[in-house]
């Protein structure tokens, strides 16, 4: 896996299908995440983006979370 | 020995249909209060069922049993100290596997649990079925299909709790991989003769995960354990690259994933389904703001054209009362207190009835069936202008046409930090008392622009606070973070419950407070301290603002209903034409001021129920401070520029 192919959640379009890589966000608010099943590897795929980037839904672990924009930039992926 | 008095907690994610569960089996016989010394809601019930009496806590909604949120918090203090004889999980069964993270969680509290998986009837159409038997094997506590909204298998939740109150069975905790395991049983045999509140095998995950508040029970007493067990941590930290917390957050998720692929099969969901494409539609990026504009703007104008018309009957009623009521008791000193007292309590039905009451409605309809959500979803974006998430838009919408349901809605916010926020703003709004006003001073008198620009102006002053208060208020800023709920059908027999006696509720404690500020208006008013009031106020009203000192009386009668400003300036002038009397700029400065001074009794009680009394201080203040500067100030800039009007 090089560098290039781990990019933002916030820059997936619709649809597409990612892996999480890494989470870089601060303890706390990685923990939240954590709490909620988003976690290193596990797989997601964009469900819905709004105007403005801002918030967006995604679909985890059979669950449809929504997820603030400043939290879905923390949030680094690879492309599946 | 059977035991015949049961407590019983429902816990669980938010919207998976706890609340519903709650209304069923309490149905009339339940109590809506605050947790002590916070303002999250607690709602308590009872339940007779086969000669049992039965207590039901339904707990806050939550998302684990971390230390995120107070609800949280509350939720495993509550577990643990009051120890209810059995708790019912209440799972999403059509988002088993998120919901078993927490699951898992809840097993780890040892106490006796009985897991409820709701929404079963929902699994044919997303193409899911689930094993149950297989599922009650691998947790070993009882599961049971439940159907919330139909009270299908709630029975059976009663009945497997009481067999579990009668032989108390405590749950077999999950295990995770083996270096996890190692370590937690390390810090388990340490904890071995240590009283602790919370279980030992817990405590040492607990301790694992860095959670504070743990942390602080150990370092109190035993600070050679922390140090063992922050050790314990670095070498997870070491082994896996990423703190010990998300370590263990991450072997829950797979214990969860690993549980659900062996009980669950999903094939092809059905055909889209009228909830999908009502879902496509509402959340759409460009046709859900025009589909959430009409939704909002159904509900604002149902329930203030509605409640405006039922208001006025009510009024009519009320004065017909009015007049028997001195007739019969004649017109002393007294019976004109009382009145007071009666009339204020009296107009705050007429702010509950028609207003409160539809608007709650209203509000738990959208809630239950899922809209709120997607609301949220919507306007997350713009609303983190104003320093709050997206559920924020519903209270500061609401605040258009009465700040009190408004400030009473700031419950769906998540965290103390975002409902304080947003309760702040939500007073600034001006509400449909104020729009009366601006509309009779200013529009009629001096132009309908600049009755729009004072609109700007307040919108101006919300957009600073907003900004002020977010970076003044302790806490993070909390990014929004939720599930989606799907749609589904509201149970309006949940509804009707959860509206009474939220409107109960309200009623109770506002009522002495509209109550005491009535009859010491009008004390004043007997005594013949309104003058002396004015006078000392004049040096304000009058100097800085440069309104007539009479004026004073008008604002401390706008405490009781701010559109008593308008009905007695007529009085006091001896004019309805007001232009004859006051000059522009002053029914300018004199809107600006009514429109931001102090909120008005009805709201200031929602400020105390939603937020205790120094917060309710704290934003009254601020907003006669506000209104004292921005009033002075306007008035020497309007005076500073010629042949304005």
């Amino acid at each position: 896996m090089t560098k290039e192919d781990t990019i933002s959640l916030c820059k997936l379009e619709k649809n597409q299908l990612a892996v999480i890589v890494a989470i870089t966000a601060g303890d706390k608010s990685a923990k939240r995440l954590a709490d909620m099943g988003l976690t290193p590897n596990t797989h997601i795929q964009i469900l819905r983006k709004t105007l403005f980037c801002g918030p967006i839904e995604i679909k985890a672990r059979e669950s449809n979370l929504i997820l603030g924009k400043g939290l879905a930039k923390k949030i680094l992926v690879k492309k599946l | 020995m059977t035991l015949k008095k049961i407590n019983m907690a429902l816990a669980g994610y938010a919207n998976v249909g706890k609340s519903v569960i709650f209304n069923h089996l309490t149905g009339l016989h339940q109590h809506i209060g605050n947790w002590p010394g916070k303002t999250i809601e607690k709602a308590e019930g009872t339940l007779y069922y086969k000669g049992y009496t039965i207590d039901v806590l339904d707990l806050p909604g939550i998302y684990s049993l971390s230390t995120h949120s107070f609800e949280e918090l509350i939720t495993r203090e509550y577990i643990v100290s009051v120890k209810p004889d059995f708790i019912a999980n209440t799972v999403d069964a059509t988002n088993l596997e998120t919901n078993l993270i927490l699951t898992l969680q809840l097993l780890e509290l040892e106490k006796p649990l009985v897991l409820a998986l709701n929404m079963v009837d929902l699994l044919k159409r997303k193409g899911i079925t689930i094993d149950f038997e297989k599922f009650e094997k691998i947790l070993e506590i009882p599961i049971i299909p439940v159907i919330a909204t139909q009270g299908k298998g709630l029975a059976e939740i009663i009945d497997q709790g009481i067999n579990l109150t009668n032989k108390p069975i405590v749950p077999k905790t999950p295990k995770y991989g083996k270096e996890v395991e190692t370590r937690i049983e390390q810090l388990s045999i340490l904890l071995q003769n240590i009283e602790l509140l919370y279980p030992k095998r817990f405590t040492a995950i607990k301790l694992l995960e860095k959670d504070t508040e743990i942390e602080n029970l150990i370092r109190a007493k035993h600070p050679e354990i922390l140090e063992i067990a922050q050790n314990l941590s670095l070498e997870l930290e070491k082994i896996h690259g990423h703190s010990s917390s998300i370590v263990i957050a991450d072997e829950r998720c797979l214990l969860a994933s690993h549980i659900a692929k062996q009980i669950r099969t999903i094939t092809k969901p059905q055909k889209a389904s009228a909830h999908e494409i009502l879902d496509i539609i509402t959340g759409h990026k460009i046709l859900g703001y025009p589909v959430m504009l009409i939704i909002l703007g159904l509900m604002f104008f149902t329930v203030f054209k509605g409640g405006s018309y039922l208001s006025s009957f009510l009024e009519n009623l009320f004065s017909t009362l009015q007049v028997n009521f001195y007739s019969t008791f004649g017109n002393s000193i007294y019976a004109a207190l009382i009145w007071s007292g009666i009339a204020s309590f009296l107009a705050l039905i007429e702010i509950a009835l028609p207003y409160i009451l539809p608007f709650y409605f209203f509000l738990f309809i959208l809630e239950s069936v899922g809209y709120l959500a997607r609301v949220a979803f919507l306007m997350d974006h713009l609303m983190h202008k104003l320093g709050v998430h997206g559920k924020a838009c519903i209270p500061l919408i609401l605040g258009f046409g009465c700040n009190v349901p408004a400030c009473l809605s700031c419950r769906i916010m998540e965290t103390e930090r975002e409902r304080f926020i947003t309760g702040l703003l939500t007073v600034f709004v001006p509400c449909s008392a104020v729009t009366v006003i601006i509309a009779g001073l200013v529009g009629k008198y001096v132009g309908v622009g600049w009755a729009l620009g004072l609109y700007l102006l307040i919108f101006l002053i919300i957009f600073i606070i907003g900004k002020a208060a977010a970076i003044i208020t302790p806490g993070e800023p909390t990014e929004l973070i939720m599930g989606m709920p799907s749609y589904k059908l509201p149970n309006m027999k949940a509804i009707a419950f959860q509206t009474w006696f939220r409107l109960k509720e309200f009623i109770f404690i506002a009522g002495p407070i509209v109550i005491i500020s009535g009859i010491l208006i009008e004390g004043a008013s007997l005594l013949n301290l309104l003058a002396p009031i004015s006078n000392f106020l004049s040096p304000i009203t009058a100097g800085w603002l440069g309104l007539p000192p009479a004026i004073g009386i008008l604002l401390l009668f706008g405490i009781l209903r701010k559109e008593l400003i308008l009905v007695l300036l007529a009085s006091i002038l001896g004019t309805t034409n007001f232009i004859l009397v006051l000059t522009k700029t002053q029914l300018l400065i004199l809107a600006l001021v009514s429109m931001l001074y102090i909120p008005c009794a009805a709201t200031i009680a929602a400020l105390y129920k939603e937020f205790g009394w120094k917060k309710t201080l704290l934003i009254t203040f601020l907003k006669i401070a506000l209104a004292i500067i921005v009033g002075g100030l306007a008035l020497r800039v309007l005076n500073f520029i010629p042949h304005l009007y």
